[in-house]
């Protein structure tokens, strides 16, 4: 269901309606073979590639969560709810805000896709 | 190996000269020399108090009461392995006769002078396993007398000789008075840690770590020749049957201790730590540090103090002497593990005189790659014991 080209030459494409995407969920869906999930994060839309960099595992039907903040030894800070999300197979965390892994944010990267509301759709530009 | 001690012998005298014109003048550095007293801890008994020669059974004992159990006190050492080689190099009895290792002038002409080793670090001989002894004071009382001993018979004839001052690993309050008492004495570069069956890691180490950073004195490690065999001494898995089997194995509690220093956060708490572990091994680090590193990634959230790749902290804060050094079957197989270590920052040269496994610098070492020799002979030294060395 591609709605037209952009500049880069990825295509929009229409996932859902917003009622079909409600907060605290997700979709993964089928983009030119691509597979790609899409969660609406308390009213915020994140797209990002189902394909776990490390192995190539489904990242997508991983758990949203939060995790243990870097912290001085002996110090646990529990943070950043809701924006890690934690592959299935070996639980390597990524950061849903930038697809980035957070051991460190200069080893894995997971692709992230623009995500917005058209007239009541979710449109991802893939 | 097969080596040609000429070419190798060469090979240290150019890299000598190149070095020569460094900073210090220091060419090959000794990170692992063991010094033995003649007569057990009766040398040590001018160095305690009254009270402490009374308490340990080192005063007025008649002969044979040192040879029946109880007699006086004994420190814990290898009760049960016969070394069939021989313990120590059968050459390094002293001429003027005593145990090999025990006079500093003729370890001066057979280990120093010979390979023109600018730098010693002695570590005492038979001190490493102390840390099994049960009664911490009694410990610190030996470890103070040792320092004192080797500080006046050793480091103060030749400048040569830098001691690993011993302190009690059992009782942190006490091992960090003796090295308050000596940080300042010229001769002291380092301290010498008995092994014992608290992981290094643990909180109970950490106002000893505090005042080796304080003071700039590397912590070293030395396998005990006490493991498994005294309860409070590290564990091995097991308990080996023959020395063969032990002496393979002593590196197992060093594997177990990097990986409980990184994990517990010891160098996020105390960055400019450094940590010796000699004659433990290194080839072993490649597997410890390769599992650590993968499954950090996944675990990190237990230990979330570990900001940094465990790699990037042994590389700022571990060290690994050499002896006994790998003979490989194939060079490149030596050279993949010392990559993988960060051997140009990670390794120290360290012979082991007088022990039966001595490396001797201009043959045991002709595997290093040409690029990484300095490093390893002098260099790296110099950056872990800084100015101590001078």
């Amino acid at each position: 269901m591609p709605t037209g080209k952009t500049s880069d030459g990825s295509m929009r494409h229409v996932v859902c309606t917003v009622d079909e995407l409600p907060p605290g969920s997700r979709k993964i869906i089928d983009v030119d073979g691509r597979s790609i999930g899409i969660f609406n994060i308390g009213g915020e839309l994140k797209a990002i590639r189902n394909i776990c960099p490390h192995h190539g595992a489904p990242l997508c039907i991983g758990d949203l969560s939060g995790t243990m903040l870097p912290s001085d030894p002996g110090v646990y800070i529990y943070g950043m709810e809701n924006r890690v999300l934690r592959c299935p197979w070996h639980g390597y965390e990524f950061n849903i805000d930038t697809g980035r892994t957070l051991y460190d944010p200069n080893d894995l990267r997971v692709k992230m896709y623009p995500v917005e509301i058209e007239e009541g759709r979710v449109v991802i530009v893939a | 190996m097969n080596t040609e001690g000429g070419r190798n012998m060469s090979t240290i005298a150019a890299s000598k000269a190149e070095q020569a014109k460094g900073k210090t003048g220091f060419s090959l550095i000794d990170c692992d020399v063991h010094p033995y007293m003649r007569d057990g801890l009766f040398d040590l008994a001018p160095y305690m108090t009254t009270e402490w020669r009374h308490r340990l059974g080192l005063a007025d004992v008649s002969g044979w009461a040192k040879h029946i159990n109880g007699g006086t006190v004994g420190m814990p050492k290898n009760e049960f392995y016969r070394i069939s080689s021989g313990a120590l190099r059968s050459d390094t009895a002293p001429p003027n006769g005593g145990v090999p290792g025990s006079d500093p002038a003729f370890v001066a002409q057979q280990l120093l002078d010979e390979y023109e080793i600018d730098r010693a670090i002695l570590i005492g001989g038979p001190n490493s396993g102390h840390g099994a002894f049960p009664h911490a004071p009694s410990l610190a009382a030996v470890c103070s007398a040792y320092n004192d001993w080797i500080l006046d018979t050793w480091c103060s004839t030749d400048k040569r000789y830098l001691a690993a001052i011993l302190v009690p690993p059992t009782d942190a309050e006490l091992a960090v008075q003796e090295i308050e008492r000596l940080a300042d004495r010229p001769g002291v570069a380092a301290i010498h840690m008995p092994v014992s069956d608290i992981a290094p890691g643990e909180k109970h180490f950490y106002p000893v770590y505090e005042a080796a950073q304080h003071y700039g004195l590397p912590i070293m490690i030395h396998p005990g020749a006490t493991e498994s065999i005294y309860v409070k001494a590290p564990r091995l898995s097991f308990v080996p049957t023959f020395y063969l089997e032990f002496h393979t194995l002593l590196t197992q509690p060093a594997m177990s201790s990097v990986v409980s220093l990184i994990c517990h956060g010891v160098f996020e708490r105390f960055p400019r730590l450094k940590y010796v572990f000699a004659e433990c091994g290194f080839a072993w680090a490649v597997d410890v540090m390769w599992r650590l590193e993968r499954d950090w990634k996944a675990q990190r959230v237990e230990v979330p103090w570990v900001k940094k790749h465990p790699f990037e902290y042994l590389e700022s804060n571990v060290r690994f002497t050499t002896q006994p050094f790998y003979e490989a079957e194939k060079r490149e197989q030596i050279h993949a593990v010392l990559d993988v270590i960060r051997a140009e920052k990670t390794l120290l040269f360290s012979s082991d005189y007088p022990h039966w496994d001595f490396d001797d610098p201009r043959r045991a070492l002709a595997d290093l790659p040409k690029p990484m020799r300095e490093r390893v002979f002098s260099q790296n030294a110099i950056e872990t014991f800084g100015d101590r060395l001078s």
